[in-house]
């Protein structure tokens, strides 16, 4: 008998250590053989990772103050196609205000979610309120707001994702949007937006705001004036800039027609471009002033010398036609006055001393190459190489055609003049070091000349209208043909007025233009140099300067 | 000296489960309230950019034209500022 229990003792002993060896195999198995497995699965059940960029940095004008792009939250509409509570009702409602959503809900009927509409507009937020469907959930995501619209061609704007699209925006997109931090959070199923632990995983770097040198005010106020202008000789186009020419700050940058870029819905892409930048014209006489400087530094003419103008409207000069505008129609005149009153027959005399170094002044101004200035999609413009000059070339460069240049170009130009010859680069961005040239183009003596000159086409010239009483302008106006298929039409014209407004050390640079009014019989004198006094008188009333 | 160490070992035990489980409550109840901070400075955040876009779009170029045009102002020119010299 003993030995029968004896036995049985060890059978039931073996079987329970069996048992034993069995379990302690598994925890091997378990907690050694597939440690990283299931450490993996634990960290999955209670650690999470969540990523969470930081706002975007904010785009503020010269004062540092005044934001020109800024966040504000917007709300989208979503639902949980897997969790829908009332189809019926959710595709009635959709398929009248949301038609394509309910699409969209048609095919992701198995996905956990889906948007309605991002970023809803306030109708679009009040319709959904007013029905309350329970189905549809609204979540804040950022968003980005200009409070001065008419700057949108160079602030441009964010897609839905808040991402630079054009402008400054994408330029910059990298320093505005910083880089993102990551955390990873321990919690338990049940905790909801409680965390246990809190580890920074990767440091990210709030986005680092943008200071232009925009004059918010000055901005809105040159645009309202030329939308006015715009509106009174129901022109097609038209630009307004205005510069420091001492440190080459722009301080307005208007263009019409423009959008709005709060409302991303209704933009056109036509009208973001920034014309002033990315568009180039033959930009007539407003360039003659550079053919005065070419002429005067290199003697082939002085501001007193009598120029014949033939008191005719049309001339032969080594046997080219050359056409002047009856208003400009002169006789024997000396050469201040040919500038004076735009006579392109007398211009063009003198230019035609010059020969070649005429392409090489209009190169070292800065014509036919880029001006350097922080933007995308500038054009160099162009200027007709001596070695592509057919006879009629030099009359015509002098009078501004077989050069093109955008209004950007123009106004570092003018800058130049304004600067007693050095050249800057333009630049939209305040504490930019700018870059002045360490030697003048022209002499003190020409720059003077030319000054003086540009003054009496303001007091006596075709200028006049851009006169600001008080204060000294030199301007020059300029009205062209625009290039149509190959042949210039009479009755497509560009309008342009550059100049400087000066008072003590305060100066201005500015260049108004418009493009193609209907009105037959209309310069530059009655339609760009009004344009150039209003703008002037904005600005020197918001300068203070009295 | 068994009567004395023991309890004193089983006492010192208590004393560190009772040390531990202050100090894990303590360490949660700090962590929630540095997220209900976070929370609150999130909320404070989202609040401060909705009131900053309400000022400027209560300060709207365009509105306040639109305004002083109703009113019957117009622009001011150059000619009508005066400035005044100041005599000591």
């Amino acid at each position: 008998m003993n030995n029968y229990h004896k036995s049985r003792s060890i059978i039931v002993f073996c079987f329970f250590c069996i048992l034993y060896a069995i379990l302690a195999l598994n925890l091997f198995i378990i907690q050694i053989h597939h440690h990283a497995f299931y450490e993996q699965l634990g960290q999955k059940q209670y650690t999470t990772g969540i990523t969470i960029p930081p706002p975007r940095a904010p785009i503020y004008d010269r004062s540092g103050v005044l934001p020109l792009a800024m966040n504000r939250e917007s709300l989208s509409a979503f639902v949980l196609p897997k969790k829908i509570g009332s189809p019926e009702a959710l595709e009635s409602f959709l398929k009248r205000y949301f038609p394509q959503a309910l699409e969209r809900l048609h095919v992701s009927r198995d996905h956990y979610f889906m948007y309605i509409a991002r970023k809803l507009s306030h109708e679009q937020l009040q319709l959904i309120q007013e029905n309350a469907l329970a189905d549809i959930q609204l979540l804040n995501e950022p968003n980005r707001f200009y409070p001065i619209p008419c700057a949108g061609h160079i602030l441009g704007m964010t897609d839905v994702d808040n991402k630079g699209l054009f402008g400054l925006e994408l330029l910059f997109d990298e320093q505005l949007a910083g880089t993102p931090t990551s955390y990873s959070l321990e919690k338990d199923a049940r905790s909801g937006h409680f965390y246990f632990k809190k580890q920074t995983m990767k440091e990210g770097k709030d986005g680092t705001p943008l200071c232009t040198t925009l004059d918010g005010t000055l901005q809105f106020l040159a645009y309202e004036e030329l939308k006015t202008t715009i509106e009174q000789f129901h022109a097609k186009e038209g630009s307004v800039i205005v510069m420091d020419p001492t440190t080459g700050e722009i301080i307005a940058m208007a263009t019409f027609p423009d959008f709005d870029p709060n409302k991303t819905k209704d933009v056109c892409i036509e009208n973001t471009k920034n014309r002033i930048i990315t568009e180039e014209f033959e930009l007539g006489s407003v360039i003659k002033p550079f053919g005065v400087l070419a002429a005067l530094e290199e003697g082939v003419v002085t501001v007193d010398e009598l120029i014949d103008c033939q008191n005719t409207i049309t001339a032969y000069i080594d046997k080219r036609r050359v056409n002047t505008v009856p208003s400009s129609v002169a006789g024997i005149i000396p050469f201040s006055e040919v500038i004076e009153k735009s006579n392109n027959i007398g211009m063009a005399k003198v230019v035609h001393r010059l020969s070649t170094k005429l392409y090489d002044h209009y190169v070292r101004i800065g014509f036919g190459k880029k001006t350097g200035i922080q933007f995308p999609g500038e054009r160099a413009g162009f200027v007709n190489h001596p070695h592509n000059w057919s006879k009629q070339s030099l009359l015509s460069l002098s009078y501004g055609y077989e050069i093109t240049a955008t209004l950007l170009q123009l106004a570092c130009a003018f800058c130049m003049i304004a600067n007693d010859g050095y050249v800057i680069t333009p630049t939209l961005l305040k504490g930019n070091l700018h870059t002045r040239s360490s030697q003048p183009l022209y002499s003190a003596k020409t720059i003077a000349t030319l000054k003086k000159i540009l003054e009496d086409t303001v007091l006596q010239g075709t200028a006049k209208k851009a006169h600001v009483k008080g204060y000294k302008v030199m301007s020059k106006t300029g009205t062209a043909n625009l290039l149509v298929n190959g042949q210039y039409d009479r009755t497509r014209n560009i309008y342009t007025c550059a100049g400087i407004v000066q008072k003590g050390s305060y100066q201005r640079v500015i260049v108004t233009f418009v493009k193609e009014c209907p009105q037959k019989n209309m310069y530059a004198s009655s339609v760009a140099a009004p344009l150039f006094e209003r703008v002037a008188e904005k600005t020197l009333i918001h300068d203070k300067i009295m | 000296m068994k009567k004395f160490f023991f309890p004193l070992f089983v006492g010192c035990q208590l004393v560190f489960i009772v040390l531990y489980i202050h100090k894990s409550s303590t360490w949660m109840g700090q962590s929630y309230r540095k997220q209900q901070l976070e929370q609150s400075y999130k909320t404070a955040l989202e609040k401060k950019q909705h009131l900053t876009h309400q000022l400027h779009m209560a300060k709207n170029q365009s509105v306040i034209k639109q305004c002083a045009t109703n009113a019957g102002m117009t622009p001011i020119k150059i000619s009508q500022v005066k400035s005044l010299q100041c005599h000591e």
